[in-house]
């Protein structure tokens, strides 16, 4: 145990920054143009999660956290990182969630206001901002990280639709704020400071939506 | 046609020729290369080996993308055209092993190549399937060296490892450690088992093995092959990015930027067999190999180097 204490967040990450972006810059090329129909289911879920309306929405959800890790942690990542695999699934597993929530459907509670706009914003920023960021900070257009494909962008937005909705929900919180973190925590031992904005936005949205919760509960 | 004319023909081929080598040619890759490689011997053979070898963990692991194989081969080249042959390589680096593979077949340089592989596995069962598939992939009938990894498991595995060189299946046996770790564990075994070769950590700015581990294998007659050179790029940055000058008598061991003097350091170490960086980069690899080539630091030149190092 006392060598876990040598280790540092860079002995874990088996890649170069360049390779690690590179990977969503190769699933883009092999996906497209299918990111299209991804990114237009978030956009539904966007408008369904507005209009307090989610029927289906988790199975749309299920439907991309399978995507995303198949293309991504099985098909690419995971030639590259031993853990991939178990990245992958956890996303399937996450998936399977999303399918139990939608077949047990949700109490008849509208979801609170203040968590209601926190998931929009949140959900609408990874659908929109996130995956500019990305650009802005010099890197390619071609690696772009879209939500449905990308691990990242899809949990994060995940983390705003369930926000934003109605309880109950906090099982279905675990592995998208584990995955952000995962990612974040990637890369910053790589260097790539943005790449913390998944980790920190989900943080702190859960748990602002959790003290929020308890606030009402009490 | 006059003798002039064809003369002026001539002339004019020639200087049209020898421009259009030049373009072709890298003179800057091969600069420096004048001077003599520097080898060590492993210790239990007498066998020579460069002083600078190439590490893959984390470089090489670019998976099956296929620009980056290409790129890294480059890299294979440079290094080989520069006289290396110790390539260092684990399972635990995710796909660096098939990426060695694909570079050591486009090159064709199965034979150059001194392979230093690790076995990294808890599993009994594993361990020779996982050795067996790393060979295959670097297309090699055996390998030079097999390493325990980190010491993983190094109770069973080291035995196991003995039986192979014992039986012609590997050349030379080893274990390794990074950063540190396991010292007291790793000079338990280096004064108890026969091993040929430690993997340890060792640089200019983390000599701990020089106080028991590197007198330790000069004693018992271990080569040593120091890692994390450079700890992962940071020492070059620190030095080079904070434009903190090289001393100008780093040029009489002939050193002409940071990377050669940090490993020159190293391996003059009177313990030391080679040291493994590890690089995506053509042009950083030529500096390494530069560093195998010339003069080497004695004694009291390596006070200085650690003396000029501790006041910036």
């Amino acid at each position: 145990m006392g060598d876990l204490a040598t280790y540092s967040l860079a002995d874990f990450v088996a890649v170069t920054p360049e390779v690690y972006l590179r990977l969503f810059a190769r699933q883009n090329v092999q996906l497209w143009p299918s990111q299209l129909v991804t990114v237009v289911i978030g956009f539904v879920l966007l408008y369904c999660a507005r209009c307090k309306d989610f029927r289906y929405g988790h199975l749309g959800l299920a439907v991309v956290w399978v995507w995303s890790g198949i293309t991504f942690h099985f098909n690419l990542y995971a030639e590259l990182n031993w853990a991939a695999i178990y990245f992958g699934y956890g996303f399937f597993g996450q998936a399977l969630l999303h399918c139990l929530r939608e077949y047990v459907g949700s109490r008849q509670e509208e979801p609170e206001a203040f968590e209601w706009n926190l998931g929009i914003a949140v959900a609408g920023f990874s659908l929109i901002l996130y995956p500019l960021i990305v650009v802005v900070f010099g890197n390619s257009w071609t690696g772009i990280q879209l939500f449905g494909t990308a691990p990242p962008t899809t949990a994060l937005a995940t983390v705003g639709f369930i926000t934003a909705t109605r309880r109950p929900r906090w099982f279905l919180m675990i592995i998208p704020v584990i995955w952000c973190a995962i990612s974040s925590l990637q890369c910053l031992a790589m260097g790539l400071y943005w790449g913390l904005i998944p980790g920190v936005v989900a943080v702190g949205a859960v748990m602002t939506a959790f003290f929020e919760d308890r606030k009402t509960d009490g | 046609m006059s003798d002039a004319q064809i003369s002026r023909r001539t002339m004019l081929g020639g200087m049209l020729g020898g421009l259009a080598t030049a373009a072709l040619w890298p003179p800057s890759l091969f600069a420096g290369t004048d001077r003599k490689l520097i080898t060590e011997p492993i210790p239990s053979t007498g066998e020579h080996i460069p002083v600078v070898g190439m590490g893959t963990w984390q470089t090489f692991n670019v998976g099956n993308d296929r620009r980056l194989r290409d790129a890294r081969t480059q890299v294979l080249k440079a290094f080989f055209e520069l006289g290396g042959s110790v390539i260092d390589s684990s399972p635990m680096y995710g796909s660096s092993h098939e990426v060695v593979g694909y570079g050591l077949d486009k090159l064709d340089k199965h034979d150059r190549v001194f392979s230093a592989d690790k076995v990294w596995t808890r599993s009994d069962s594993e361990a020779r399937p996982q050795m067996e598939e790393t060979k295959d992939e670097w297309g090699i009938e055996f390998f030079d060296l097999m390493q325990v990894h980190n010491l993983l498991a190094w109770e069973k595995r080291l035995p196991m490892l003995l039986d192979l060189k014992a039986s012609g299946h590997i050349r030379y046996v080893g274990v390794t450690t990074s950063h540190g770790r396991r010292h007291d564990a790793l000079e338990k075994i280096m004064r108890t088992r026969d091993i040929d070769f430690v993997q340890l950590s060792y640089s200019l700015a983390n000599r701990e093995a020089e106080q028991r581990l590197l007198p330790l294998a000069k004693e018992r007659g271990i080569a040593v092959i120091a890692n994390r050179p450079f700890r992962q790029g940071h020492l070059v940055d620190r030095f080079q990015d904070n434009n903190h000058p090289l001393p100008e008598w780093a040029s009489e061991f002939g050193c002409n930027n940071w990377p050669q003097f940090l490993l020159k350091f190293i391996v003059s170490h009177p313990a030391v067999t080679c040291a493994i960086p590890a690089t995506t980069k053509v042009e950083h690899m030529r500096e390494n190999m530069l560093a195998a080539r010339g003069a080497l630091p004695g004694d009291k030149m390596r006070e200085r180097m650690i003396g000029y190092v501790e006041s910036l």
